[in-house]
């Protein structure tokens, strides 16, 4: 996906701004402050939300006199910003697919899986290599955070295969 | 703070205890290898490594962080002088003289070099820290939690106008920051912004946030941007090189100048927050042009090129720790997770700890000349070894980032939705800086929310709600007076900057 970066920079501060706007809005249904004329809960955050809403209408401002009358556009003139959208999506959907097997298959199987599908499409040799050298070093990658975070530091974290704790005394 | 150096002793027994000791070590090799990997500066290396520090003590937790931060800015020379890719922005100035003396054969000299001006600019700026920070730390006694407010004001006014190409963009990150800080229980009784939802009750972790938005774009950044990148550049073969090694005595007399003048630069740029390494070093590269005496030949792969911008990054690292932890007001990414470990063990920065815990602070003193000690240690005896790690290939680097992040916050308290949420964070950190929202002003400003709402809240009490009395104290005056002064200089110097590259549009068009 490629964008001009002033579109894209318009819209997403516009929709960053309606965001803020329902924040600023969402804090009147705060409790009022105990002792009036003292600050409450909804008081420093409303300086917050107003002090980051100022700046966004004024990147909006800036921005649509750009878009819309033509005004000077020397900061992103032919600028574009580009986002693999497959890409990004493809990542953000094996980072949820770990969390969510993680308890089904383990942390070893998990994590050499999770490492296996993303290094094997950015080694280039051939195939029948590539296979044997990723799968070695996915495992070798796995028993590392397996020794480092079950073992040395302890962390609860759901063990299938492995054992999760050693005694080496 | 009488009697401050007589907690000598206890410092240095923190420092020296065998745990402390390893701490530093792991530290300082840690950083070496994370801040050669292409790409990765002082504060992804920190960002990434934050999870180890959950099982450390208070004090080997922040002596491992600044054995990181040192090591990780001598690290980035490595990858800037061996294959002309600086491993963190301040290594960018190092690639003009270091990488022209590894194409002349001097490869394992510029190594040398770039690690005795880091150790020099690191232990020099250790002791202009102690004392700065002792005198800043007893000026700041003295303030209120008016004035405290007003100095949390000036520190956002600060970060707001110098991150990033647009002000405008960089206060929005800070009230962006400033808003996450203010997720969860409000400290009258009230909860805000948690939607009913449980993993919010408890506010957003640091931890969520300095992976989140340091780390994780990095990742995203490796994973996406970086899938096809074919390295082209060449490692030299350091082992082949015996002739042009050896720094000469002569040189050595013409760094000595060099040395103490960036050394000085890099520990004041250090201190201005906002600043940080890579313009440390580029003010130091500058200030060498004019200086030096073969300053005609800067950029021909003179040692001068090297030991200017090396000395001052490294430099930075204990400036940056005189308003960190004396003000409570970090600096740079870098300080902010500083901060945040220090806060995770319930200590408090700011005045306060250079009185109650002295031993703390002068065990960060000692730790940081033992850390650059141990830094030349390891860097000599490892230098023909770093050249192998900075050819690691950056699309390959890209799952290892991963899946430490992922791994790392779940160890913080063992909670997916803490994943989940870094997940989030990362994605919105990567958009943001494609439309170049920067995302260290956000990690700054949550560190400092909890402390700018905490002094207003209490300095609202003790006027009995009355706005006027706070901010219409002498102090607090002139240092709002300042935050305004510097948002106004950063609003102008974007303008100029942006009349700038329309002239040279323009020129260029014709």
């Amino acid at each position: 996906m490629t964008l001009q970066k002033g579109t894209a920079d318009f819209v997403s501060v516009l929709l960053i701004t309606i965001g803020l706007g329902y924040l600023f809005y969402y804090t009147s249904t705060f409790p009022p402050s105990m002792l009036p004329g003292y600050p409450g809960d909804a008081f420093f955050p409303r300086i917050v939300l107003g002090f980051s809403l100022f700046f966004c209408a004024s990147i909006i401002f800036r921005r649509g006199k750009e878009l819309f009358f033509g005004g000077s556009v020397a900061s992103g003139e032919g600028e574009t910003v580009t986002i693999d959208l497959v890409q990004f999506t493809y990542i953000i959907a094996l980072v949820l697919a770990f969390i969510f097997l993680l308890p089904v298959l383990g942390f070893e199987a998990c994590t050499f899986l999770f490492m296996f599908i993303l290094l094997i499409t950015r080694w280039f040799d051939k195939l029948k290599t590539r296979i044997i050298k990723v799968g070695l070093l996915s495992l070798v990658v796995s028993l590392f955070f397996y020794f480092s975070f079950v073992i040395l530091l302890n962390v609860a974290f759901p063990v299938k295969i492995l054992t999760n704790h050693i005694e080496f005394f | 703070m009488e009697g401050f150096f007589s907690h000598i002793g206890p410092a240095a027994g923190l420092v020296f205890g065998p745990v402390s000791l390893v701490a530093l070590f792991g530290g300082v090799i840690l950083g070496i290898i994370l801040g050669a990997l292409p790409g990765f500066g002082s504060s992804q290396s920190l960002a990434l490594l934050f999870p180890i520090t959950f099982v450390m003590s208070a004090p080997d937790a922040i002596l491992f962080c600044v054995a990181v931060y040192s090591a990780a800015e001598y690290g980035g020379s490595i990858p800037a002088i061996l294959i002309r890719t600086p491993g963190t922005p301040a290594g960018a100035v190092t690639v003009l003289d270091g990488y022209t003396m590894t194409q002349q054969g001097k490869a394992l000299k510029a190594l040398k070099v770039s690690l005795f001006s880091g150790v020099i600019g690191g232990l020099s700026s250790t002791l202009i820290f102690i004392v700065s920070g002792v005198a800043l730390a007893n000026i700041a006694l003295k303030f209120g939690p008016g004035e405290m407010f007003a100095l949390g004001v000036f520190g956002i006014s600060i970060i707001g106008s110098f991150f990033g190409k647009d002000p405008a963009k960089g206060f929005l990150a800070a009230g962006i920051g400033l808003f996450l800080a203010t997720i969860g229980s409000s400290g009258f009784g009230g909860m805000r912004f948690t939607f009913d939802l449980g993993p919010l009750m408890d506010g957003l972790p640091l931890v969520v946030i300095v992976i989140g938005l340091l780390a994780g774009p990095e990742a995203f950044r490796l994973l996406i941007d970086h899938r096809k990148t074919i390295e082209k550049g060449q490692v030299a073969d350091l082992t082949a090189e015996k002739e042009n090694n050896r720094i000469t005595g002569e040189e050595v007399k013409l760094l000595i100048p060099t040395w103490i003048r960036n050394s000085l630069i890099g520990t004041a740029i250090g201190a201005i927050p906002g600043a940080g390494a890579s313009v440390g070093s580029l003010i130091a590269y500058n200030e060498e042009k004019r200086w030096s005496k073969r300053r005609h030949l800067m950029g021909t792969g003179i040692v001068e090129g090297v030991a200017a911008p090396e000395s001052a990054n490294n430099a930075v690292v204990a400036g940056t720790l005189v308003p960190s932890l004396s003000l409570g007001i970090p600096g740079s990414g870098t300080a902010a997770i500083l901060i945040g470990v220090l806060v995770t063990k319930g200590i408090v920065p700011g005045p306060l700890l250079f009185k109650e815990s002295t031993s703390l602070v002068l065990a960060i003193f000692i730790g940081l000349i033992v850390c650059n000690f141990m830094l030349l240690f390891v860097g000599l005896v490892g230098m023909r070894v770093w050249g192998p790690i900075a050819k690691v290939p950056r699309r390959i680097l890209g799952p290892f980032v991963m899946i430490m992040i992922l791994i790392g916050t779940y160890a913080y308290s063992n909670y997916w939705a803490h994943v989940v949420m870094v997940l989030i964070m990362s994605a919105m950190a990567y958009y943001f800086e494609k439309i170049d929202i920067p995302t260290v002003p956000i990690v700054l400003a949550f560190v400092m929310g909890p402390i700018v709402e905490g002094n207003f809240n209490k300095a609202l009490t003790i006027h009995q709600g009355d706005l006027m009395a706070v901010m219409t104290r002498p102090i607090a005056v002139v240092i709002m007076a300042m935050a305004i002064a510097t948002a106004a200089y950063g609003f102008w110097r974007a303008y100029q900057s942006k009349r700038e590259d329309a002239a040279t549009g323009a020129t260029l068009k014709e």
